[in-house]
């Protein structure tokens, strides 16, 4: 069995932990071993912590043997975005402008991480601060996608979410200010949950747009991602975007099933404003199925059209974005990637009237979305279709592109990508699930009776196939 | 009055007046990424009540002192 302990789930491995039947020393050396073996065909990891990692894992092998663990998380290694910051480990946004950066402190997360006994592997692949890429004129090079190194992993959190799916990782957080967790999760065939706007601190991890930022789990089921909201989930009276509210036991909420479950699915959207390729719209019908047979009532909704979401999100983001860069562009631009300057240079040139309108866009079109919430138990649609090849994308597609995540952003409400089966190419499909706002449970029940109810999560990427 | 459409000159002017000076090879550059934003903007819903409140977030409780 021990080649097979990369791809255990974090609650399998917690179970043989405190079970003793596994120690956190074995574990993060399989973790090790594979991704100084293979990582050279996905470039997932920008800093490994190989050393810092084993001398946790010894604490941790340690307490475990004398104490017990402290929860589910003791002993487990992750992997974070190199977005978050780490104290004494650089920690870059695959910028140059940060290439010597190194934290004096932990952000909220990683110190809650490290708190519940969690192993750090290293920082995992991003786009250049969470918003421009794929890039190659930047510091790192762009992750690659475990189901075929010739694809996008998605991104922004393009490693955390290659390192998850290639078995380098049980768990990892990404950042998703318009699909940067779900995006990857999608693409690479995980579960990745962005929470409700404040329900996860983001204290300590670099800024892409404040008013749409939100920091989640990925992993590689919908229990492990309960399991990791359970550690980070909660106030943080230094983040002024963070929501005080109990934070109920999430892995505890995955039983129930959904049957007399409403779900609502905005056809408009699929059939008319994005429409769906002929084979995502067949694993979204199938997966519609799976759930009428568990009992869920299918509904139309309506929403405002995603053109609104993206227009209103975009300028708010781009005035955010300059705010934070401004400085750097007028004095170094040639220090940032061309894909980011592209998106952000004329945030400047947004006037203070128009910012205006686009936030009060946005709470026309929040509104909307909590009034369709209330009418249904949770939204479904796609995440995304298939993962592409792997290349430069116009710098102007930021502006042109829309996808079906930017909404929930907008919006603020929780929403779960999982993967609902494989096409022809053995690329992941996706499914998005929406709840009402600090709603979690809910999404990850029903992500979770899903998960259960299919054989999507039996199968792995082989890695066999050299770049 | 809807969003006015600017012209190179114009877009350039603009950019100075931020403090952009930009190196010759990137004008194109913050030119085209404004041609989209202008397109956004062009799109804005603009017929407003006054106390239309936009979807800020100020919150003065998140500021008050914390106990370490």
């Amino acid at each position: 069995m021990a080649g097979d302990l990369h791809f255990l789930t974090i609650a399998q491995a917690a179970a043989r932990i405190a079970a003793r039947q596994l120690s956190p020393v074995e574990l993060t050396e399989a973790y090790l071993t594979r991704i100084v073996a293979l990582d050279h065909r996905l470039d997932s990891f920008v800093t490994l912590t190989a050393d810092r990692a084993r001398a946790t894992a010894r604490m941790a092998e340690a307490e475990i043997m004398r104490n017990g663990p402290r929860g589910t998380l003791h002993g487990i290694p992750y992997c974070l975005k190199d977005i978050f910051d780490t104290k004494g480990i650089r920690t870059t946004a695959n910028s140059k402008l940060l290439a010597d950066n190194v934290p004096d402190e932990d952000g909220f997360c990683q110190a809650r991480l490290a708190e519940a006994g969690g192993i750090l592997l290293g920082k995992t692949g991003t786009w250049e601060f969470a918003h421009g890429g794929p890039s190659w004129d930047v510091l790192f090079p762009p992750a690659r996608n475990p189901w075929n190194p010739d694809h996008t992993p998605g991104g922004s959190s393009s490693g955390s979410g290659a390192a998850v799916a290639a078995g380098f990782a049980p768990a990892t957080l990404g950042s998703d200010t318009g699909g940067s967790i779900r995006g990857p999760a999608a693409l690479c065939g995980l579960a990745g949950l962005k929470p409700t706007y404040g329900r996860v601190s983001r204290r300590g991890v670099i800024p892409n747009s404040f008013s749409h930022d939100h920091v989640g789990p990925l992993a590689w089921t919908c229990e492990d991602v309960a399991i990791l909201m359970g550690v980070v989930a909660g106030h943080d009276p230094h983040d002024p975007g963070s929501v005080d509210l109990t934070v109920p036991d999430y892995r505890a909420a995955l039983t129930g099933g959904v049957n007399g479950l409403v779900i609502g699915v905005p056809w408009e959207w699929l059939e008319n404003e994005l429409p769906l390729s002929p084979p995502t719209r067949a694993a979204f019908d199938a997966a519609l199925a799976v759930y009428r047979d568990l009992g869920a009532t299918i509904r139309p909704v309506t929403l405002p059209p995603l053109r609104k979401y993206e227009d209103s999100k975009k300028i708010i983001a781009m005035v955010e974005l300059f705010a934070i860069h401004g400085a750097d562009l007028r004095s170094r631009p040639e220090l940032f990637g061309a894909s980011l300057r592209y998106r952000i240079i004329a945030g400047g040139l947004i006037r203070a009237e128009d910012y205006v309108h686009a936030i009060r866009l946005r709470s026309d079109l929040a509104r909307a979305m909590q009034a369709t919430m209330a009418t249904v138990d949770v939204l479904m649609l796609p995440t995304s279709e298939p993962a592409g090849r792997l290349e430069p994308v116009p710098p102007e597609s930021l502006f042109t592109h829309m996808s079906f995540m930017t909404a929930f952003n907008v919006g603020g409400n929780p929403a779960l990508s999982l993967c609902n089966g494989f096409n022809d190419s053995g690329l992941p499909f996706s499914l998005q699930i929406v709840g009402s706002l600090f709603d979690e449970a809910t999404v990850l029940r029903v992500g979770h009776s899903y998960e259960q109810a299919t054989p999507w999560r039996q199968r792995r990427p082989a890695l066999t196939r050299a770049r | 009055m809807n969003h006015p459409a600017l012209n190179r000159d114009d877009i350039l002017a603009m950019a100075r007046q931020i403090g952009l000076s930009l190196p010759s090879s990137y004008e194109d550059e913050l030119v085209s990424a404004y041609g989209h934003v202008h397109a956004m903007l062009a799109r804005l819903p603009r017929a407003r009540a006054r106390g239309d409140e936009p979807a800020h977030s100020f919150h003065p409780n998140s500021f008050l002192p914390t106990k370490e």
